[in-house]
């Protein structure tokens, strides 16, 4: 018996969802000074950030700091940078197919609407995160040496965290870009959610180093589940921690996808078609 | 001096006119200038959510944090709000849009630069204005101090901008070369000058002048080293010269295009 959903059977959908990975995989590297200006970006970005901590470091006269090390500190980093340049931009994009009516299109099409965006970003993030990774590994390795704490026989665990952390991202982002619907333009929330991922995400400085206070909200918060969990697990692997976070980030998927699914279909219920 | 009168003049008119343009949309305008203005603050709960914990950096400490972020949003925000057009400059000669002002009997660089103004760096410059209160020096000399630098911090942007800008005029589509290189020049200069040693500190002050739109005018506000204001001066001298040849000899490899452009 072949198990069929609202638009086919599960192995055609996979191969639906395969083929737009594959070609917005393929778009993307065909914009390959795209995925160097990303690049470019992170390794400035290590480089400032090696040599604060550098400083900071040598300051303190300490060689841990909240639980990393100088090294664990720059390697950090090159993780939650990497996340940070390379994920999907869903929310700009529906908002831009709310504005101008294409979305009237994508609707009738045979997929659904939110996993083919969520399939095509993917396509996109692959190429961005290879770049940001290798330009970002390079300075790091210069700027802080060997990487040997890093356990690479993990690696396919912290991936899987890694694509969680992208699920969890999407959601929030996609909730934003359908808030269209209702206010026209999403900058504002758009921009709202890229500062509060940046202090409270740990994009600028892992939770650990936050004041006691702000780090037990930032920890109760989605935020930290995508950008701050898979970066401390690449520099500092703990199995246990590894299932937490993985509890964690399937809450926040439930949680948000539920939201998410609500929010669309009584966005969609706004949309009206008129010809032309 | 006659001839300068009427090109300030003239470049007056059209900062008028740019307004109006903005003005035109006042609720996105609004949107955008606050939200660039929220954009800084988060950098700015960064720094305090750090020195929270880390007292000093190479002798940075929150309060010259406050002047770096100031110099930097008010030399950026006054840059390129009156000179909208300066980071456009690579698209517009590769798309071949100079063609417009070439046909008209005024300088083309300042027309180019000041036909347009910047919604976002509305916010900036808002910001950085805010900043100075934050800091708190309120004698006689110090907020004169503060916006001479940040004045010139906004002449030595346009200069750098329209420099990598004029990158097309060799290379065709240069826009991602001058974007990126603005965003390296904004990016290093929001950072304590002391982090920088060696080879990096001195491209900081030559080939990408940061350390003058941040560091150099922090350290003449809390110094009031008159020696290093006159330097300033002379690199904003320096730096308009230089752009100026620079756009002149490159205008001479400018190539018409053959697109239809509306200017609004």
């Amino acid at each position: 018996m072949i198990a069929e959903t609202k638009y086919g059977t599960i192995s055609a959908n996979f191969r639906k969802y395969y083929a737009v990975v594959r070609i917005n995989t393929q778009n993307s590297l065909a914009y390959t000074w795209d995925a160097v200006s990303q690049g470019i970006l992170i390794a400035i970005f290590i480089l400032i950030f090696a040599r604060l901590w550098k400083v900071t470091f040598a300051a303190q006269g300490a060689e841990i700091i909240g639980d990393l090390t100088l090294r664990q500190t720059i390697w950090y980093f090159v993780w939650a940078e990497a996340i940070q340049l390379s994920k999907m931009n869903a929310s700009f994009k529906m908002q831009e197919e709310v504005q101008d009516g294409s979305l009237a299109y994508t609707l009738g099409r045979p997929y659904n609407y939110l996993l083919y965006h969520f399939f095509s970003g993917v396509g996109e993030v692959f190429v961005r995160m290879a770049s940001t990774l290798a330009f970002g590994m390079v300075i790091a390795w210069i700027e802080a040496g060997t990487p040997s704490f890093i356990r690479w026989e993990t690696l396919p665990l912290l991936l899987m965290v890694t694509v969680l952390a992208l699920v969890v991202d999407f959601c929030m982002s996609a909730m934003i870009g359908l808030t269209a619907f209702f206010f026209e333009d999403t900058m504002a929330f758009r921009l709202i959610y890229q500062k509060l991922l940046l202090v409270l995400g740990g994009v600028l400085l892992p939770l650990d180093f936050l004041p006691d206070s702000v780090q037990t909200v930032a920890r109760l918060l989605p935020f930290n589940a995508v950008i701050y969990a898979p970066a401390r697990l690449f520099v500092a692997w703990d199995t246990s921690q590894f299932l937490e976070i993985l509890a964690v980030q399937g809450f926040w998927i439930a949680a948000l996808g539920f939201l998410l699914a609500l929010f669309f279909r009584f966005g969609t219920q706004r949309v009206s078609i008129n010809g032309g | 001096m006659q001839r300068l009168n009427k090109e300030l003049r003239f470049i007056g008119h059209l900062i008028k006119l740019g307004l109006a343009g903005l003005m035109e949309y006042r609720a996105s305008f609004l949107m955008q200038a606050v939200g660039m203005f929220i954009n800084n603050g988060v950098y700015l709960v960064f720094w305090m959510l750090f020195f929270d914990r880390f007292k000093d950096v190479k002798g940075y400490q929150l309060e010259q944090i406050f002047l770096l972020f100031g110099f930097v949003a008010l030399g950026f925000g006054i840059a390129y709000t009156f000179a909208g057009n300066a980071g456009r400059l690579a698209e517009f000669i590769a798309q071949g849009r100079l063609d417009y002002y070439l046909t008209l009997p005024r300088p083309v660089l300042p027309h180019v630069l000041f036909s347009r103004m910047g919604s976002f760096s509305v916010g900036d410059l808002t910001f950085g204005l805010m900043m100075y209160f934050f800091v708190g020096k309120f004698d006689l000399l110090s907020p004169i101090l503060y916006l001479v630098c940040a004045v010139l911090a906004a002449v030595i942007f346009v200069s750098f901008s329209v420099i990598t800008g004029c990158l097309a005029f060799y290379f065709g589509n240069a826009s991602f070369v001058h974007m990126q290189l603005q965003n390296t020049m904004i990016t290093f200069s929001l950072y304590p000058i002391g982090l920088f040693q060696g080879t990096i500190r001195l491209i900081l002050f030559t080939l990408i002048p940061a350390a003058f739109v941040g560091a150099v005018p922090v350290e003449i506000v809390q110094t009031r080293s008159p020696e290093l204001l006159l330097g300033m001066i002379g690199v904003a001298i320096f730096s308009v010269l230089l752009m100026t040849f620079v756009f002149q000899v490159g205008l001479r490899r400018y190539e018409s295009g053959s697109a239809l452009h509306v200017n609004l």
